[in-house]
């Protein structure tokens, strides 16, 4: 995913093949650590952190009116 | 300035230029027209919307103030009628903490956190865009409502059952809007984590990223464990009010003091979360203008942290008077007096940067001094709140309003004015004026403090919030603060001066801007190129980038 994400233009269109840069291994955040090399990887994986973060924020979301319902026994 | 320093100046500016060169002759830069701003999904354009809407939020939500101040000015019901006076004190806050400290926060984010960490732009550029616009949607809706049959909120930003239960229709409204505001807040969080996690430039490690970075990095973890609870609480709130569910409804087996837990299971971190990126902001204004490194970086890191996560286990301070058993007591208030402990490393450290340094005194740094000293102030009266017998009495006065104005306006306000001033001209690529600039600090500093330290004495002397009548012994001092308030509102009016001035022209800014600034973003042009850091700079295990 962390290469994915950096392949993509200020706008949001993808750099091409090519683009300075581009294929060249880099360290920190921007390293090209968890892609396949010359695979494009799914939404799924492109995305994980992401998706990680908003399922924990909707958990969190139902967990605490799920708490309310069963914890503090408002469904009793 | 180290050498290394120098090093990475040169090869990124240079890259910076040609990259910038390269695209305004072959490639996308901005659109044109007023599409730009609709579509666009660039960090600076975007940081740009969400700090424009802020200012025009903060004038709004100032108005608000000044409407309360007003009616205040003299004991009595003089202008406006009661329930109205409640749904402008209740908007005064919606608005102020969620469309502009938090907005402001977040376009200073957009704006400086891919220029800090060398990356192209934020990591979901599109979500970014999302995140910005539903945003005006959202406070379109809550603002609406002053103009329904039922009027606007009027129970306090608290939201409180019962009594917030017996609001009209309007309240749909309201909770629908604080939704979408959840929803933008916890997009853009993802965002920064993301482009936090996966964008750095190559050798930017976690301990060489900027405290800004840091600070919004720990924000973003706050909000998005803290947002979801608060819309957790506001959807039971709606379906308590029109389907018929008993979840804070004691006639129906339901617990009202249950949301007041969940509401300050979000509320107190929120306080953090409006108060962290401020930190990160005079973290870097007064080594720049101190001419020495930040004192303590590390400890400042770990500081945050501690703050972040204690503030997750002393949200019950707001509520000592509902009655809590004896422990409760003693845990939330020892809690409470334990996160004295890492504030008070921060301004420790910020002291201890300043020391023996060559210090100037620009206008960023003016709001940064203020920022510290103002809000120490707010700090220690928090301190004094923290205790459970102190704070029996203390409880919803004008004491309470003293001490969380001081940590919002000369705190969190003052540190976006001090960033603004501090980051304006690279931005727009012209130096502000200097001398409005000090003079805006100067009457705004003695205006907000004519305004809020009143609010000590009355509140000490037993004066209540938000009513819109009190007793004649609080007379003068409110007349007092309602001066300080009018004087402070028309103040502001400089900044914008001040902004538009800097926006159209004024002296150029050179790329470096100030004598003692480091860190990746002076690296680059000023005005900041539409696109930076495309190319990746090099930070070596010497660079200076903080």
């Amino acid at each position: 995913m962390t290469t994915e994400l950096t392949k993509r233009g200020a706008d949001g269109t993808a750099v091409p093949p090519g683009a300075p840069g581009e294929g060249e291994p880099s360290g920190g955040g921007r390293s090209a650590a968890g892609a396949v090399e010359g695979a494009a990887p799914g939404f799924l994986r492109r995305y994980r952190l992401p998706l990680a973060l908003g399922l924990l924020a909707l958990c969190i979301y139902v967990g605490s009116i799920l708490y309310i319902l069963f914890g503090r026994g408002q469904l009793a | 300035m180290s050498s290394s320093h120098d090093d990475v100046v040169h090869h990124s500016a240079d890259e910076a230029h040609d990259a910038h060169e390269h695209h305004d002759h072959h490639e996308h830069g901005p659109a044109p027209g007023l599409m730009r701003w609709v579509t666009t999904t660039n960090h600076k354009d975007i940081g740009t919307l969400y700090l424009w809407f802020s200012l025009v939020m903060f004038f709004i939500g100032g108005a608000m103030a000044l409407v309360i101040r007003a009616e205040l000015f003299q004991p009595g019901i003089q202008i406006v009628d009661p329930m109205f006076f409640n749904s402008m004190t209740t908007m005064h806050a919606l608005v102020m903490i969620f469309g502009v400290v938090m907005p402001a926060f977040v376009g200073l984010a957009n704006w400086m956190i891919p220029m800090m960490i060398g990356a192209p732009d934020m990591a979901l550029p599109r979500l970014n865009n999302w995140s910005f616009w539903i945003m005006p949607f959202a406070f379109a809706i809550l603002l609406s409502t002053l103009f329904m049959d039922s009027g606007g909120p009027a129970g306090g930003w608290t939201l409180y059952p019962p009594l917030v239960l017996q609001m009209g229709d309007s309240f749909a409204y309201v909770i629908f809007a604080i939704h979408f505001l959840g929803i933008s807040s916890v997009m853009g969080s993802i965002n920064i984590v993301a482009t936090i996690f996966n964008m750095r430039a190559p050798g930017m490690t976690f301990m060489k990223m900027p405290m800004f970075v840091w600070t919004w990095l720990i924000t973003a973890y706050l909000l998005i464990a803290t947002i979801p609870v608060l819309a957790g609480a506001v959807t039971m709130l709606l379906t308590d009010r029109f389907f018929g569910t008993s979840f804070f409804s004691a006639a129906g087996g339901g617990d009202p003091v249950m949301f007041q837990h969940i509401f300050w299971f979000f509320g107190h971190p929120e306080v953090y979360i409006l108060i962290l990126p401020a930190f990160g902001i005079i973290s870097s204004i007064i080594p720049t203008f101190a001419r020495k490194p930040l004192f303590g970086y590390d400890s400042m890191v770990y500081a945050t942290a501690s703050i972040a996560f204690l503030s997750f286990i002393v949200w019950a301070h707001h509520m000592f008077t509902t009655g809590m058993p004896l422990a409760g007591s003693l845990f939330f208030m020892f809690a409470t007096m334990m996160i004295s402990v890492p504030t008070g490393v921060k301004v420790f450290n910020w002291t201890a940067t300043m020391w023996r340094g060559s210090m100037t005194f620009e206008t960023p740094m003016l709001f940064a001094i203020g920022f510290l000293i103002m809000f120490t102030i707010g700090g220690l009266s928090g301190l004094m709140l923290a205790m459970t017998p102190a704070d029996i009495q203390y409880h919803d006065t004008y004491f309470v309003v003293a001490h969380f104005h001081y940590v919002l306006v000369p705190g969190a306000i003052y540190s976006i004015m001090a960033a603004t001033y501090y980051w304006l001209p690279k931005w727009t690529g012209n130096m502000y004026d200097e001398t409005l600039g000090k003079w805006h600090f100067w009457i705004s500093t003695v205006f907000v403090n004519v305004l809020f330290f009143p609010m000590h004495f009355v509140g000490l002397a037993g004066m209540n919030r938000r009513i819109p009548d009190y007793s004649l012994q609080f007379a003068d001092w409110n007349m007092v603060a309602t001066i300080g308030a009018f004087g402070f509102g028309f103040s502001q009016l400089m900044f914008v001066w001040i902004v538009v001035k800097c926006v159209r022209g004024g002296e150029k800014a050179s790329d470096e801007v100030w004598e003692g600034a480091r860190g990746l973003e002076w690296t680059v042009p000023s005005p900041a190129p539409y696109h930076t850091f495309e190319t990746a700079p090099e930070i070596g295990p010497a660079s200076v980038t903080r």
